[in-house]
């Protein structure tokens, strides 16, 4: 389906969530900014819709832009080939708080492994609903944190501490 | 089925759990399991993982973009090349690098040796899984030889570091691409002698076949890609639906096909000759590709210490040896990466192993685990 027509049917459908349309990057992969409580919606719309279906999802990422945390996930589909990214802007409100966001489990299994990441890793918390989410038999990352740390590593307020590098003349050398 | 075969076999006891791990010698890495078991049936199991998270992305961003592809190649040291490769794609296409054709070519010819050594390295995980020692010593033997190519070309054997955007470290030197031929003879060769020493020794096909089959439907539900994906007939090939490095250039039949998917009956055995199958081909695709190495630069420009990618973001994908690998990196327009994100195949993989445990016998754990190829590394990286 033409980009343009996507578009078009997508407000017509769900009147209100898109926020914006761009290309992502360099290429021409439709980049749609989905209102963040929206998302499972958009994304069933994209997965059930006989000529998109958009029925994988090759990677959910996060990362922060200033006092936000940007979710992109990137949808494929496997008949048609082509691929739709959608975004969610999160504010963070503190750096030791979470932020909930509805979580797209249900739509796509695979999901779970970047969820729970995310989770651990930049503490946005994925609420499911509904009895058909994918069961949690993998716990993946769980208390990655030496004891007495607390935060979200990948966060940029999460400080790191890097040991220096010993160079060959024997002294020392601060990154 | 062997599930079937096994009901007849069960003890009446009562239920009893096991947890193995996070270090375990039947297990792929660092990992837990808690089993329950019905005797020395599997009922249900669960995972756990995270025992050797490394904040490998968070450590990318404190770094510079070069240094960046060296810590690229300890997302998966088994698969080291292609995590580097993933992230050059990715800033070559944030900063619009034209990569001269000369350094695409000698990437592909990694590429495909990386391919080469990660499938012998699975050879020797199923046969250790089986106890199939000779199998073990010959498969080490003949990746030898593909590291010592790996050697003579960048001078280290696993974590190479030899991509730099926009190119590679260094040129080919004289009578590289004689060697990469004449290992491709020897494992042509060798591959003739694991079938009859090992792939059809009944031994071995009452241990794989039947076990662990993976449906299209689970394919499909945790998006496994890769061997294992083919190896139940679903043909995903990154190299196939998103051309790089060339490979839109070689003939179709070189790459994985729906006639060697199509009767593949998805089982351990069947990941197992698959990934035999993989060699093969791409001792083909390096055949192919060594007669058409163009002369030229091997590299656009030196990449300083301070070398800076301007502001942008980039998804790239190549198909590593376990399947497709992704990479999301977005550059702020600094020195240092703003943020580098992998999907590494492994993942999916794991999420299918309680499903696939249940009805199995605990002794056969291994060999199911090991026919799935887990990176552990590239689940906590």
């Amino acid at each position: 389906m033409d980009t343009n027509l996507l578009v078009s049917k997508l407000k017509e459908h769900l009147p209100g969530r898109i926020l914006e349309t761009s290309f992502f990057g360099r290429v021409e992969t439709l980049c749609l900014w989905v209102e963040s409580k929206a998302i499972a919606e958009v994304a069933e719309f994209l997965l059930s819709t006989e000529d998109l279906a958009y029925d994988e999802i090759e990677s959910l990422s996060c990362m922060q832009l200033e006092d936000a945390l940007v979710l992109s996930y990137f949808l494929r589909s496997t008949q048609t080939k082509k691929e739709v990214v959608l975004r969610v802007s999160l504010a963070i409100t503190s750096p030791k708080n979470e932020i909930d966001m509805p979580s797209v489990q249900s739509l796509f299994p695979a999901a779970i492994v970047y969820e729970q990441e995310i989770h651990r890793l930049f503490g946005v918390r994925f609420l499911k609903k509904g009895r058909n989410h994918a069961d949690a038999r993998v716990v993946f990352l769980d208390g990655i944190l030496p004891p007495g740390r607390v935060g979200f590593p990948l966060r940029k307020s999460f400080e790191v501490f890097v040991p220096p590098v010993a160079t060959g003349n024997g002294k020392k050398n601060d990154h | 089925m062997i599930t079937e075969r096994l009901t007849s076999e069960r003890l009446s006891t009562d239920l009893t759990s096991w947890e193995i791990g996070p270090y375990y010698d039947a297990l792929p890495g660092p990992m837990k399991m808690r089993l329950l078991l019905d005797g020395e049936i599997i009922v249900s199991g669960e995972i756990e993982t995270g025992f050797v998270h490394r904040g490998l992305e968070k450590a990318m961003e404190l770094q510079n973009w070069q240094v960046a592809v060296a810590y690229a190649d300890r997302l998966d040291p088994e698969n080291a090349f292609f995590a580097e490769l993933a992230l050059c794609m990715a800033v070559e296409e944030i900063s619009q690098f034209e990569t001269p054709a000369r350094a695409l070519n000698i990437r592909l010819i990694l590429s495909e040796l990386s391919r080469v050594c990660t499938h012998l390295g699975y050879v020797v995980k199923v046969a250790k899984a089986v106890n199939a020692e000779t199998m073990v010593h010959y498969a080490l033997r003949d990746r030898e030889r593909v590291l010592d190519l790996f050697e003579l070309l960048t001078g280290a054997r696993y974590s190479i570091n030899f991509l730099r955007y926009g190119g590679v470290k260094l040129d080919m030197t004289a009578g590289f691409l004689e060697r990469v031929l004449e290992t491709c003879d020897l494992i042509r060769i060798r591959l003739k002698e694991y079938n009859d020493l090992f792939t059809y020794n009944h031994a071995f096909l009452k241990r794989t076949r039947g076990m662990g089959v993976l449906s299209s439907e689970l394919i499909k539900k945790y998006g496994i890609t890769g061997p294992n994906a083919r190896a139940s007939g679903v043909l995903s090939d990154t190299r196939k639906e998103h051309p790089y490095l060339g490979y839109e250039k070689l003939n179709h039949h070189l790459i994985s096909t729906s006639e060697q998917s199509s009767h593949q009956s998805a089982d351990c055995h069947s990941r197992f000759v698959i990934r035999l199958n993989e060699i093969s081909q791409s001792l083909e695709i390096l055949r192919a590709i060594s007669d058409a190495v163009p002369p030229g630069e091997f590299e656009l420009m030196k990449v300083e210490k301070d070398f800076a990618v301007p502001s942008g973001e980039a998804f790239a994908r190549v198909e590593s040896g376990r399947g497709r690998l992704g990479i999301y990196v977005v550059a702020d327009g600094s020195a240092r990466p703003s943020r580098i994100q992998f999907s590494t195949p492994s993942p999916a993989s794991l999420l299918a192993v309680p499903e696939l445990i249940v009805g199995i016998r605990v002794e056969d754990l291994p060999v199911l685990l090991a026919s799935l190829d887990l990176g552990l590394a590239e689940i906590d990286k």
